[in-house]
């Protein structure tokens, strides 16, 4: 046999070898250069990496009674590639979840979709979804997820606010505090194989949620639901078209109730309307009327501008620069007081007092009040009230200022200048949080609330005795308590729509009780109430809130605080 | 000065009397010592292997194999099995207290629904029962606070 030539071997082998080589070349492109995208590449189809959702924290009340807390509940999916009777499925997942007709048919359509994946119903309740998934009907997945429930329904839905279909908070204290309810995810990170199954010694790394913090109120649970039926039947008996109400410890700054009418329940937003959603004690914005006349009062005796025994000749009407104001009912020229004035809630006179403090101290008055800025509380929505600028005052605005027209504020804020006076001229902070508690039980003290002194105890304790002699013996008879002495003070005020002042009111009163050693400040706003005055409206409210409280928190009896010396209209 | 090392190179070091410079010299290697008719240790006649293979494969020796490797392997599997078993029981224990976990909260749920002021206030009002109005608080004599009933309503005001 004859050897092939040794050239042709050569040949071959060299072919082998540069192919050797180009193999060589290319598993060191691979294994060397590319290396790292091939581990990267590799790693993103073993690893998956899974979000563990947190917990979301309680909100409870200041005695721990839960008003917004979590549930356990399932997320409905489909996969429409996989739902072999759109029309079938519909009928019988709208028949476990009880929807309607309408629904059946969205659902129906989204069954029919092109993709693979459709929500079917998010926040299922989980006993619901397993009794839909033991029907088993094909292309139907669920997913873990939670619900937020607030099991007091309607109470306090205006501060709680609500979450959104994520759990993210959105109105009132659930948004305000969503760092803190929110907690902090988790993830499982985990090595599966292409049908998804975890590798055995492959990675598995779990990075445990932190569920949230709960959040303690200062809301107590009873006095807010009683509030509430209360101001719904002040509402309904005075024909009102809503209502405000407000019962804080002056001396805390806490916030025991608060609440405004029409409200909503948070279980059911969908059926509400959106505008029963705001908070309207600190949302929404009101000329306060005569409530206003006692920081007028608190400017004049601590400027020093009118002494307790000033005595001022009030008529009914008066005219400035061409504008006339009056009081509310006519009246002879009438001698009063600085107590009477406030007693009888006299714009006149309360102009005449106005004139002798001055547009500057007027002004820095309302100021040291809080009129103008956010009271700290920090709720969302919170408006800071409307002041004009005093460079823009004229001898009408001081006169109008003075008995709470052309001002604007809120109800809280309002109910701070009372908190005021009551706690002996030092403004606190009004608060609706008085801490968190974490999920091991602990609970932490919220920062103490911010504090400051307005007016001397000795002005505060002189407007008390006024506010006691307005009740007593003036516009506010109708707040009286029997056993215990209120001080507090009517406002009636005309309501603005485009400029003008229209023949719709709002009635209002504030006031605290026992006077001489306040516990509770009430405030008390109906919207157009068919009653109009505030001593008529708003009184009798503030009398029912007011005395629930007395024997909810319990309040006991003090020593009644004398009525002004010099005052020259007591009987 | 210093001197260049090329030259300090050819500086022959002192010798010792007798030393070889060059390879150690040879140690003479020891004889094995003679023996006469038994085979030394480690030497492979034929009848010491023969004895060795008779001792090796001695049924004790394999009886004694075998019990180690069952013994080994029943205890191998014991553990597993005990391991696997293990596995299922704190499977199914976390699987029930996550269970009871959520029967917690649903039950925690549940309490604080039926503890609504609003449910019990319409359950109270069903059965007639009704918040009092018009508490009076009665104070004992000489106690301070004086002020006396009002009639529902008032005056008005600006």
């Amino acid at each position: 046999m004859r050897r092939p030539p040794a050239h042709r071997l050569l040949i071959l082998l060299s072919l082998f070898v540069f192919a050797l080589a180009g193999v060589v070349a290319r598993l060191g492109v691979l294994q060397v250069r590319q290396a790292r995208a091939y581990v990267e590449l590799g790693w993103e189809q073993r690893v998956r990496t899974v979000t563990l959702a947190a917990e979301r924290g309680e909100i409870v009340d200041r005695n721990h009674a839960p008003l917004a807390l979590s549930l356990e509940a399932r997320d409905i999916y489909a996969d429409p590639r996989y739902v072999t009777d759109p029309a079938g499925e519909a009928s019988m997942i709208a028949d476990v979840l009880g929807w309607e007709r309408v629904e059946q048919r969205e659902l129906r359509a989204r069954l029919r979709a092109d993709g693979s994946f459709v929500y079917v119903a998010r926040g299922v309740d989980r006993e619901v979804a397993d009794a839909l998934a033991d029907r088993g009907p094909p292309g139907i997945g669920f997913l873990p997820s939670s619900t937020r429930s607030y099991p007091a329904g309607s109470l306090a839905s205006q501060l709680l606010g609500f979450t959104d279909v994520d759990g993210l908070g959105i109105a009132g204290l659930e948004k305000q505090y969503e760092s803190t309810l929110a907690g902090t995810p988790g993830e499982r990170t985990s090595e599966l194989s292409p049908l998804g199954q975890l590798i055995p010694g492959g990675l598995d790394v779990v990075e445990p949620p932190v569920p949230g913090d709960d959040l303690v109120l200062t809301i107590d649970r009873e006095i807010q639901f009683q509030a509430q039926q209360y101001l719904r039947r002040a509402v309904q008996d005075n024909h009102a078209a809503g209502g405000t109400i407000i019962v804080m410890d002056p001396r805390t700054g806490d916030v025991y109730a608060m609440a405004s009418y029409p409200w909503f329940d948070p279980n059911r937003i969908g059926e509400f309307d959106p505008a029963t959603f705001r908070n309207r004690a600190v949302t929404d914005l009101w000329e306060p009327g005569s409530v206003n006349k006692i920081i007028t009062a608190a400017a004049a005796l601590e400027t020093g501008a009118v002494a307790l025994d000033d005595v001022f000749a009030v008529p009914a009407t008066r005219e400035i620069d061409g504008y006339t104001i009056h009081d509310s009912h006519p009246h002879a020229i009438t001698r009063m007081t600085l107590a009477d004035i406030i007693a009888r809630s006299s714009n006149i006179g309360s102009s005449l007092v106005a004139d002798r403090v001055g547009n500057e101290r007027m002004a820095a008055f309302f100021a040291r009040f809080g009129f103008g800025e956010p009271t700290g509380i920090g709720f969302p929505g919170e408006q800071r009230g409307l002041m004009p600028s005093v460079s823009e005052w004229t001898d009408v605005t001081r006169a109008t200022v003075s008995f709470g027209s052309g001002v604007a504020v809120t109800p809280l804020q309002m109910a701070s200048v009372y908190a005021t006076i009551a706690n002996g001229g030092r403004w606190v902070q009004p608060r609706l949080v008085r801490g968190t508690r974490a999920s091991d039980g602990v609970v932490r003290d919220a920062d103490v609330p911010s504090s400051r002194r307005v007016i001397d105890r000795e002005t505060a304790d002189a407007l008390t005795q006024m506010l006691a002699y307005a009740v007593a013996d003036g516009t506010g008879a109708a707040a009286r308590i029997p056993g215990y002495q209120v001080a507090g003070k009517t406002g009636t005020a005309k309501k603005l729509e485009d400029g003008d002042y229209v023949r719709r009111y709002v009635a209002s009163f504030f006031g605290f009780l026992p006077a001489s050693d306040p516990r509770i400040v009430v405030a008390a706003v109906l919207d157009e109430p068919a009653t109009v005055y505030g001593g008529v409206a708003a009184a009798p409210l503030f009398q029912d809130v007011a005395r629930y409280a007395i024997q909810n928190l319990p309040i006991e009896p003090a020593p009644a605080v004398p009525l002004p010396r010099h005052a020259l209209l007591l009987p | 000065m210093s001197v260049p090392a090329r030259k300090l190179a050819g500086v022959a070091a002192p010798r010792r009397v007798g030393a070889s410079p060059g390879r150690p010299r040879s140690v003479p290697r020891p004889t094995p010592p003679r023996t006469h008719g038994v085979p030394a240790a480690g030497a492979t006649s034929a009848v010491g292997r023969r004895r060795l293979v008779a001792r090796r494969f001695h049924p004790a020796f394999w009886a004694m194999t075998a019990a180690i490797l069952t013994t080994l392997v029943v205890a191998l599997v014991s553990v597993s099995a005990l391991a696997v078993e293990t596995g299922f029981g704190i499977d199914r224990t976390e699987a029930r207290i996550a269970e009871l976990l959520d029967e917690g909260e649903r039950l925690r749920s549940d309490v604080a629904t039926m503890s609504a002021p609003g449910r019990i206030a319409h359950w109270a009002a069903r059965k007639g029962l009704v918040i009092p109005e018009n508490v009076i608080v009665l104070q004992v004599p000489g106690d301070a606070a004086d002020a006396d009933a009002a009639p529902a309503g008032g005056e008005d005001d600006g």
